[in-house]
């Protein structure tokens, strides 16, 4: 693969990113309506797994840049400083294990890993971080946190694993990516007609 | 579903903010943004409050957008202000119930609230007087001096084109894609929170399958017309600073350098 076609694979799986992102969120019941879920880690945990653990950090940054300078991000910067602390972690951990373990346990185990810490590395950054930038106390955090961010994101972290689970193989079946994740060869493509 | 979104903010006007070199502008809310967080007291923020606010005056951006963009946050602000108010000890101000307000209180959550509200306005102010590509272009010739310390900066700029340029297109193979189900009887609409996220995989796969395929096409075509990368690579519109850029360098070093002064005196 050529280092073009990284680039360039790297920018369609950030635009997926930042569509469903930006798109499919909705409020998960019985949390507050501001932490919203959305499936947008998804390509991002497909780009970590198809194309290293580097790779799905720079997805990332890269969604969370496009919807920075869309202005669309409803907690601004630091809402965007969240997402991409979250979303960094996980995709991180998920590519370091699969690395490991390139196997369907290793992508089983990759995931559960990062849909673990994912909630410790978030309950970490919002009381040393987001939250004293909101300008709430620590002490009011604390409870928070371990009300709310923790199994948010426990939540959060699981769906986007489960999806990922789901959809990486069948998307690898489809365009004949190869079991070490890289493809075989480059998919022949027929143009799809308009 | 949405065609034809807008994909940033920018309003379109004639103004000196608009006129102003991207680099400045990002380099200015860095700036602000550090300064925000390290300003004392009411005249330090009174200063930085005047010159945002002059900053949106001058821009000819409605307030009404800058309003909408403050909206999302109202609940924070709300809650950080009462918890300020009703946590913070000194002097008491009134009292309901078991709580206590006090002096300190309010003026501590008046600070953490104009704090935000600077933040959150100035930064919408950035993405409403610059256009997303504009921004991107920025933001490679700001990084561009760190290309040599591993900063992939113009591969990071190429990507948020191609990105921002794909994002209506896959749009419209969302919307295509699920239209071709909804008349295969998928739903898409009701159900629970598993119900809809189950609905989401056939939507998703054929998403995944164009999108790499999409990528594959543009890379093939980009080899093809020789893309290697950013050196030596020529641009259309090339950025310039102007007499603007230098203008508002200069307003803006001047109210922060008051604010500096009104928070932390002159004792160096």
């Amino acid at each position: 693969m050529t280092s073009t076609q990284k680039i360039v694979r790297i920018a369609l799986l950030s635009a997926l990113s930042f569509v469903l992102m930006f798109f499919v969120h909705f409020p998960l019941p019985g949390f507050p309506t501001y932490l919203k879920y959305d499936p947008s880690e998804i390509p991002a945990l497909i780009g970590t797994f198809s194309l290293g653990p580097m790779v799905g950090v720079v997805i990332q940054i890269v969604k969370n840049l496009l919807f920075l300078l869309s202005g669309r991000s409803e907690a601004g910067l630091v809402g965007v400083a969240a997402n991409f602390t979250a979303g960094g972690s996980m995709v991180l951990v998920a590519g370091l294990v699969y690395q490991w373990r390139r196997t369907r346990g290793g992508a089983i185990l990759a995931l559960v890993a990062a849909s673990l810490v994912t909630p410790i590395v978030m309950a970490l950054a919002n009381y040393h971080f987001f939250f004293p930038v909101y300008g709430i106390p620590k002490e009011a955090a604390a409870p928070l946190i371990t009300s709310v961010v923790v199994p948010f994101n426990l939540i959060k972290t699981g769906m986007s694993s489960l999806g990922t689970f789901v959809l990486y193989k069948k998307t690898c079946k489809v365009l004949g990516l190869e079991r070490d994740g890289l493809p075989s060869r480059v998919p022949v493509m027929e143009r799809t007609g308009r | 579903m949405i065609r034809n979104i807008a994909l940033g903010q920018y309003y379109p006007a004639d103004s000196p903010l608009h006129r102003m070199d991207p680099r400045t502008k990002i380099l200015i809310i860095t700036v602000f943004i550090i300064i925000l967080f390290i300003t004392r007291g009411f005249l330090g923020y009174a200063l930085l409050a005047a010159l945002s606010v002059s900053s949106i005056v001058a821009s000819r951006v409605p307030v009404k957008l800058i309003y909408r963009s403050l909206r999302p946050i109202v609940f924070i602000l709300v809650f950080t202000a009462l918890l300020h108010l009703f946590m913070t000890k000194g002097e008491v101000l009134f009292k309901i119930g078991p709580l206590t307000a006090t002096w300190e209180g309010a003026r501590q959550g008046a600070f953490m609230v104009t704090r935000l509200v600077l933040l959150i306005m100035t930064t919408s102010l950035l993405t409403l007087t610059t256009s997303p590509i504009a921004l991107t272009d920025g933001l490679e010739l700001l990084l561009k001096p760190f290309a040599r310390l591993g900063v992939p900066a113009h591969e990071l700029a190429m990507m948020m084109t191609i990105a921002l340029r794909f994002i209506p297109t896959l749009l419209e193979e969302a919307e295509k894609i699920m239209k071709a189900q909804m008349a295969r009887g998928a739903d898409f609409q009701s159900g629970n929170v598993i119900g809809r996220a189950k609905s989401l995989v056939p939507l998703l796969v054929p998403l995944f399958v164009s999108a790499f395929r999409r990528a594959d096409e543009l890379a093939m075509a980009m080899e093809a017309r020789c893309y290697r990368g950013g050196e030596k690579r020529t641009r259309m519109k090339e950025l310039t600073f102007t007499a603007v850029d230098w203008i508002a360098t200069a307003v803006f070093a001047a109210f922060v350098l008051g604010s500096l002064v009104a928070s932390f005196g002159f004792r160096g």
